[in-house]
């Protein structure tokens, strides 16, 4: 048995000390947002915050999340009213929108460290979330815009 | 179904249950040199050929940013932040800008107004969002991994990003002069400096609007490219490639960018297949 906190809520599962983290979020607890995309940490689909920090559900075994505190797209905010949910749909970010929720959290995670990043910083933050439709040009104006920094 | 097939059943999924669980197999790679730990010691000397070269031979991932490593349990670790920049070194080439933020690169006049009609066309024509072969330099940049597999007379690259697939001739052949087809990868012939740095020079590039992509930016090159790649693997577990960009039609002027590169190990590449169930495209328009 595993406890951990999603989202602001405990939750005591009773799973494999190495099931991926993903799974946990997803099949056990039933939180669909965050996305599987590659499943080895190679794409930033299934990006959470753990205690704060970006890291990619797929390759994070349950275990190491016990005690902690996971954050995903779903507990980002009570009504989607981040400065980031708010920044992408002003800029119409997504576009199939599958990677999306990886890419707002790795940028959430940027934004709470750096809240006024430079556009070297946006790019080294944003370079493990792979977008397939190309949407690169838009996530990056989003985050200036949640930033309030000029785009 | 009778009861004894139905246990057989049952008692094969549970004994599949754990395997499936472990998700990502451990296969160690071979040939890794290893502290007595038994973990990867990528700071020991490089492999050698038969005849005393470098083997640049393994997969790669990009060493500043990226996904944070492959594998169970790597992916805890955040990004390596890129060093900072110094106006002396050499650019650090990064995937979003070919030479990295600060750097002026010495656009023509036509060039930089292209460039800047693809940002601001949102990149739709990167061929990256058409599922084509990416370009050299996004290939290099890009977070999914590379393998080099080294023979003696030929280097071949496969790239994960869009099944990319490079040729690299060893055999001391000359540059094509008469090939009427422009290559989405180019023509690439390479050969040793001293033992330790691999020269690559690529010419024969289709470099047209569809292709043409250095950058997501969308900084271009022509078909007038002559990109020359310096390998070095200065430890086990680290490639450096300082690549310089020639191409006079795109640039006032030849420039230089390094792309550093970590080994991954007891890992190995996967299928990507960029057109698998691909719904994007048909909501963009298409390039002219």
């Amino acid at each position: 048995m595993i406890s951990l906190t999603v989202n602001g809520k405990l939750y005591n599962v009773d799973v494999a000390p190495d099931m991926p983290l993903l799974w946990v979020i997803r099949d056990v607890i039933g939180l669909t947002g965050t996305k599987f995309g590659c499943g080895l940490s190679q794409c930033g689909a299934c990006t959470v915050h753990l205690d704060g920090n970006a890291v990619r559900s797929c390759g994070t075994p349950a275990s190491v999340a016990a005690g902690k505190k996971v954050t995903t797209i779903e507990g980002l905010s009570p009504n989607s009213s981040h400065a980031l949910q708010i920044a992408w749909i002003a800029e119409q970010v997504p576009q199939c929108g599958y990677c999306q929720s990886g890419q707002i959290m790795s940028a959430a995670a940027l934004l709470s460290k750096t809240p006024k990043p430079t556009d070297a910083q946006i790019d080294t933050a944003m370079n493990g979330n792979i977008c397939r439709c190309g949407t690169y040009q838009r996530i990056h104006r989003a985050i200036k815009r949640a930033a309030g920094v000029q785009a | 179904m009778t009861r004894w097939i139905r246990a057989l059943v049952m008692a094969t999924c549970v004994a599949a249950a754990p395997a499936i669980a472990a998700q990502w197999p451990s296969y160690p790679t071979p040939g890794v040199p290893r502290t007595p730990d038994g973990k990867p010691n990528l700071t020991a000397p490089p492999p050698r050929t038969a005849d005393g070269k470098v083997d640049f031979s393994g997969i790669w991932n990009l060493r500043f940013g990226g996904g944070g490593g492959r594998g169970r349990g790597a992916a805890g670790a955040p990004p390596t932040p890129p060093p900072a920049p110094d106006p002396n070194a050499v650019p650090v080439s990064q995937f979003f800008e070919v030479a990295g933020r600060g750097y002026a690169l010495p656009l023509q006049p036509w060039a930089a107004e292209l460039k800047k009609k693809r940002m601001a066309d949102n990149s739709k024509d990167n061929p990256d969002v058409w599922c084509l072969p990416i370009g050299l330099m996004q290939y290099h940049n890009h977070p999914q991994p590379r393998q080099i597999v080294q023979t003696k007379n030929l280097m071949l690259i496969t790239y994960e990003s869009n099944y990319g697939l490079r040729y690299i001739y060893l055999d001391g052949r000359p540059a094509p002069n008469n090939d009427p087809t422009p290559w989405w990868f180019g023509y690439s012939r390479g050969w040793y400096e001293g033992n330790d740095t691999l020269v690559v020079e690529t010419t024969n590039f289709r470099g047209d609007e569809r292709a043409g992509w250095l950058d997501v930016n969308g900084s271009p090159y022509t078909d007038a490219l002559k990109m020359t790649e310096r390998f070095r693997r200065p430890t086990f577990g680290s490639l450096e490639i300082d690549i310089t960009i020639d191409d006079p039609k795109a640039y006032t002027k030849p420039f230089t960018v390094r792309v550093n590169h970590q080994l991954l190990v007891d890992s190995e590449m996967i299928e990507f297949i960029c057109n698998e169930n691909e719904r994007s495209t048909e909501h963009i328009p298409k390039p002219k």
